[in-house]
C-alpha cells in the first residue's frame, strides 16, 4: 500500500506564502521575457512556434502556387528565389514550428507529469527560448536578403548565405539545449516511486524524443560549421558551393524526419486510456514501441551527399520499412485497450486530433518504404529468379521483367517530390499530435478549455491537408518532378497534381491559422465560453486523466504541487491508495 | 478555474508552504553528460565527412595514378604535417587527466588549496594544448584556397578548431567550478559540479586522441 506522509494542505493567503509564489502574472511578454517558470517559457515556445508557423504554411502555398506552372518562373523572381523559399518551409516547418511546439508543450507537461516543482535547469530553458527566437528571425531575414541554403554555383558565398548558416547552427543549438534541459527533467525530477518503467507516455516519447535529437542534431550542427569554414574560402569550395541544401538534407529525409514524430505515438497513448476511463494495456509494450521507433528514426548515417550509396545500405532499407512496425504494435496496444474497456472512448477534439495523427504517421511509414521499394524487393526478387533457375531449371522471364520494372521506376523517386511528401506528412504528423497535446493540456496550459469544435475543425483541415497535399505530391515523383529544384523536365499530369496539392497546402493554412486563432484567443480572452462544459466537472481535472498534472490547479501555481509526491503506478489517478496532498483523499478517479 | 493573468494578489491563495522536496539527485552531472554525449556526436559528424571524403578523394587519385596522369596529395605537400607538437599536446592532454581526476578527489575529501590546486593545474595544461595547436597551425601552412582540390585544409582546420572550442568550454566550467569552490563554505558541495567538468574533460581528451590518430599519424 502506497501512503503519504504530507498533511492535508491549508490554504493562507499569499502573504505567508514563500517569496517565490508571490510573484502574479501580469501578461504573457512582460512574464515571458524575465521568467524561469517552466509554463511561462512553454506558452512562449507555443506562440513564438505558430507565428513562425504562419509564416510556414504561407511559404508553403506560395512554393505550391509557383508549381503550378513547371515550364516558367511566375511567382518568384528567378529559379533561385523560388529554391530558396522552398528550402526555408523545408527547414522551417521542422526548426521553427513543428520542434518548437513540442518543446513548448513539453516544457508545461513533463515538470508536471512528474511531480516535479519546476524544469532542471530553468535558466538554461530561458536562453534555449531566446537563442532560439533570436537565431529564427535571423534565420528567415538572412534568407530574405538573398541567402539561404541554395544553389550558388562557383561563385564566393555571399555574406546573407553564411549567416543562414550560422542562424540554423544557433537555431539547432538552442533546441538541443532546450532538449537537454527536457531529458535531464526526466532524469532527475521524477516523483518518489515513479521510476522510468512508470514515466507517463508523453514524457517517455519526449525522453526517446530528445535522445535521438540530441545525438542527430550535432551532426547538423557538424555540417553547418563545415559549410561556414569552407564559404570561407574565396571563391574555392571543397564541397561545392552549388548543393549548400544537399549537405544537410538528411535532416529532412527519412529516416531522421521521423525522430520529429516520435512523440505522437506518446500522445496517443496517453489519449486512449483516458478516452476508456482504464488504463493502458501492455504499457511495457507501448514504451518498447515508443523506443523502437526512436531507434529507427536515427539518421545521421544517411549522409547521401557524403557517401552516395548512403541509401541503399541495408541499415537504410531495412530501417525504413521496420519503422512501421513500432507504430502498428502501438496501434495495437490501444486497440487491445479500448477492446478491454468494452466502450467506446468518449470522443473529443484531443483524441480525434490525436488519431488523426497517427494515420498520417501510418501514411508517412508507407511512402517512406515506398522510396526504398526497389532496394528492397529487387535482390530478393533476383535471388528468387536465381534460385529457381538453380532448382528447376526454368528461367522465369516475367520475374526478371518485374524486377527491371522496378528498378526503373522506383531508383529515380528517391529525390523527387514523393520525399517531399513524406516529409510534409512526418511534419504534419507532428504538429496533429503537437495540437492534440495543446488541447489535451489547454486547461494546465491556458487556465481553460479550448472550443472542441475548433478542435475537430482542425484535425479535418491538417489530416485532410496532409493527404491532399502529399499524395499527389507522391504520384508526380513517379512523373519525374524534382523534390525542391525549378528545373528538370516532368511528364504530362504534374500540374494538375500540384494543382491539388494546392488546395491540401491550403487546408494545412487553414487549420494552422484556427490553431493560432484559438491559442492568442486563449491568451487573449483568458477564460472563454468553452471553458467548461459541465457544471460538476472538475476545474482541475476535466478530462479525468490519470496523470500527476491533473491534481495541480488550471493553470498550475508557481511550484506546481504543495509537497512531495509518492506513486507506485503509470497512472497514480487509478491507484486506490494514491493520496492526493491537496485534499488528503484517495484517487478522485477511478476505473 | 483561475485565469492566467491574474493580477490581484490579494485575491490569490496557495497551500500552505510546502514541504521540502527531495534534493535532486546528479541533476548537474546528467545534464553534463548529456551536453558531452552531444558534443562527442559533433566530433563523430565531422570525423565521419573527414573519413569518407578523404576515402573518396584517394580513391579518385588511385583512378587517376592508373591512367598515369598526375596526381596530388591528401594533404598537400606543401603543408608541414610534424608530429612533435601532436604528440607533445597528447602527453599534456593525458597529465591533465590525472590532475582533474585529483581535483574531484579533492573536492571529495572537503579540500579546498588542494582541489583549486589541481583544476589549476589542469587549465594550465589545457591553455597549454591551445598554445600548441595555434603553433601547430602556423606550422601546417594549409591554405584554404589552395588545396589541388583537397578538402583537407578545410576539414583539418574545422576539427582542430572546434577541439580548441571544447577545450575553451572547459575551461569556463573549470573557472566556474573553481569559483563555486572559493564562494562556498564547504568545498565537497560541489562534487557534483566537479565530477560533471571531469566528464566533459575526460571526453575531450579521448575526442583529441581520435584527432591525433586520424590527422597527424593516419595523415
Amino acid at each position: 500500500m502506497t501512503l503519504t506522509e504530507y498533511r492535508p494542505a491549508e490554504t493562507v493567503p499569499l502573504a505567508m506564502a514563500p517569496a517565490v509564489y508571490a510573484r502574479g502574472s501580469q501578461n504573457i511578454l512582460a512574464d515571458g521575457a524575465s521568467s524561469g517558470d517552466h509554463k511561462v517559457i512553454g506558452r512562449m515556445w507555443i506562440l513564438g512556434a505558430l507565428l513562425f508557423g504562419l509564416f510556414t504554411v504561407v511559404a508553403d502555398v506560395l512554393v505550391r502556387l509557383e508549381r503550378l506552372d513547371t515550364e516558367s518562373v511566375t511567382i518568384f523572381s528567378n529559379a533561385s528565389a523560388y529554391e530558396q523559399w522552398f528550402t526555408l518551409q523545408r527547414v522551417s516547418i521542422v526548426f521553427l514550428f513543428v520542434v518548437p511546439l513540442l518543446i513548448g508543450i513539453a516544457n508545461v507537461v513533463v515538470p508536471l507529469q512528474l511531480g516535479a516543482p519546476s524544469l532542471a535547469f530553468p535558466r538554461a530553458a530561458a536562453s534555449a527560448l531566446w537563442t532560439w527566437a533570436v537565431s529564427g528571425v535571423m534565420l528567415v531575414v538572412s534568407w530574405a536578403i538573398d541567402g539561404g541554403l541554395v544553389d550558388r554555383g562557383d561563385v564566393v558565398v555571399n555574406a546573407p548565405t553564411q549567416l543562414s548558416m550560422v542562424a540554423f547552427a544557433a537555431l539547432t543549438l538552442s533546441i538541443l539545449v532546450a532538449t537537454a534541459v527536457i531529458v535531464t527533467t526526466i532524469f532527475t525530477e521524477r516523483s518518489q516511486g515513479m521510476s522510468l518503467y512508470n514515466v507517463p507516455l508523453f514524457s517517455w516519447s519526449m525522453l526517446v524524443a530528445g535522445a535521438i535529437w540530441l545525438l542527430a542534431l550535432p551532426v547538423l550542427i557538424a555540417n553547418l560549421v563545415i559549410m561556414w569554414v569552407d564559404a570561407r574560402g574565396d571563391g574555392f569550395h571543397s564541397f561545392g558551393g552549388e548543393d549548400l541544401f544537399s549537405q544537410v538534407a538528411w535532416v529532412f529525409d527519412q529516416p531522421q524526419v521521423f525522430a520529429f514524430a516520435i512523440p505522437v505515438l506518446g500522445m496517443l497513448g496517453e489519449l486512449i486510456p483516458v478516452a476508456v476511463r482504464r488504463r493502458l494495456k501492455n504499457y511495457d509494450m507501448a514504451m518498447v514501441s515508443i523506443g523502437a521507433f526512436g531507434a529507427f528514426t536515427f539518421g545521421a548515417y544517411a549522409q547521401s551527399y557524403f557517401n552516395p550509396n548512403a541509401g541503399s545500405t541495408w541499415l537504410y532499407v531495412i530501417g525504413s520499412v521496420t519503422l512501421l512496425l513500432p507504430i502498428l504494435a502501438m496501434l495495437g496496444v490501444v486497440g487491445l485497450t479500448v477492446s478491454a474497456a468494452g466502450r467506446a472512448p468518449t470522443m473529443s477534439a484531443h483524441l480525434a486530433l490525436a488519431v488523426a495523427a497517427l494515420l498520417t504517421l501510418l501514411l508517412a511509414g508507407a511512402v517512406a518504404a515506398v522510396r526504398v521499394l526497389d532496394s528492397l524487393l529487387a535482390p530478393v526478387i533476383g535471388f528468387i529468379h536465381d534460385a529457381i533457375d538453380f532448382v528447376f531449371g526454368a528461367d522465369l522471364n516475367w520475374l526478371t521483367r518485374f524486377e527491371g520494372w522496378l528498378r526503373e521506376n522506383f531508383d529515380e523517386v528517391a529525390g523527387s517530390s514523393l520525399s517531399g511528401a513524406m516529409v510534409q506528412l512526418a511534419a504534419v504528423a507532428a504538429l496533429l499530435a503537437a495540437t492534440a497535446g495543446i488541447f489535451y493540456w489547454a486547461p494546465k496550459i491556458f487556465g481553460h478549455k479550448l472550443p472542441g469544435g475548433l478542435g475537430m475543425i482542425i484535425a479535418l483541415s491538417l489530416l485532410g491537408g496532409a493527404a491532399v497535399t502529399a499524395l499527389p505530391d507522391a504520384v508526380s515523383g513517379f512523373l519525374d518532378q524534382p523534390d525542391f529544384v525549378a528545373r528538370g523536365a516532368q511528364r504530362d499530369g504534374v500540374e494538375i497534381m500540384n494543382l491539388i496539392s494546392l488546395v491540401g497546402s491550403l487546408g494545412i493554412a487553414v487549420g494552422t491559422l484556427a490553431l493560432l486563432v484559438a491559442v492568442i484567443g486563449s491568451f487573449a480572452l483568458g477564460r472563454g465560453a468553452a471553458d467548461r462544459d459541465d457544471d460538476d466537472e472538475d476545474p482541475r481535472n476535466p478530462w479525468s486523466g490519470h496523470t500527476l498534472e491533473w491534481l495541480t490547479d488550471s493553470p498550475p501555481a508557481p511550484g506546481n504541487f504543495s509537497g512531495p509526491l509518492v506513486v507506485t503506478s503509470e497512472a497514480p489517478l487509478l491507484d486506490e491508495d494514491f493520496v492526493n496532498p491537496h485534499t488528503g483523499s484517495i484517487a478522485e478517479v477511478s476505473s | 478555474m483561475t485565469q492566467i493573468g491574474l493580477t490581484d494578489p490579494s485575491q490569490m491563495v496557495v497551500t500552505a508552504a510546502p514541504a521540502p522536496f527531495a534534493p535532486r539527485k546528479r541533476t548537474v552531472q546528467i545534464g553534463t553528460a548529456l551536453l558531452t554525449a552531444a558534443s562527442v556526436m559533433y566530433f563523430g559528424g565531422l570525423f565521419g565527412v573527414y573519413m569518407t571524403t578523404r576515402n573518396r578523394f584517394l580513391t579518385e587519385q588511385s583512378a587517376l595514378e592508373a591512367l598515369g596522369e598526375r596526381t596530388s596529395t591528401w594533404i598537400p605537400s606543401s603543408a608541414q604535417v610534424e608530429l612533435t607538437a601532436p604528440t607533445i599536446m597528447a602527453w599534456t592532454l593525458l597529465m591533465s587527466i590525472i590532475s582533474m581526476q585529483w581535483a574531484v578527489y579533492a573536492y571529495k575529501r572537503d579540500d579546498r588549496s588542494h582541489g583549486l590546486l589541481a583544476i589549476a593545474t589542469t587549465a594550465m595544461f589545457g591553455v597549454a594544448v591551445i598554445n600548441q595547436v595555434v603553433f601547430q597551425w602556423k606550422q601546417l601552412g594549409l591554405v584554404i584556397d589552395d588545396t589541388g582540390g583537397s578538402a583537407a585544409a578545410t576539414l583539418i582546420y574545422t576539427i582542430t578548431a572546434s577541439h580548441v572550442a571544447m577545450i575553451a568550454i572547459a575551461l569556463i566550467m573549470l573557472a566556474f567550478v573553481a569559483f563555486r569552490a572559493v564562494a562556498s563554505t564547504s568545498t565537497s558541495d560541489h562534487v557534483d559540479s566537479v565530477a560533471s567538468v571531469a566528464t566533459f574533460w575526460y571526453a575531450m581528451v579521448g575526442l583529441y586522441f581520435i584527432i591525433w590518430i586520424l590527422i597527424f599519424i593516419t595523415k
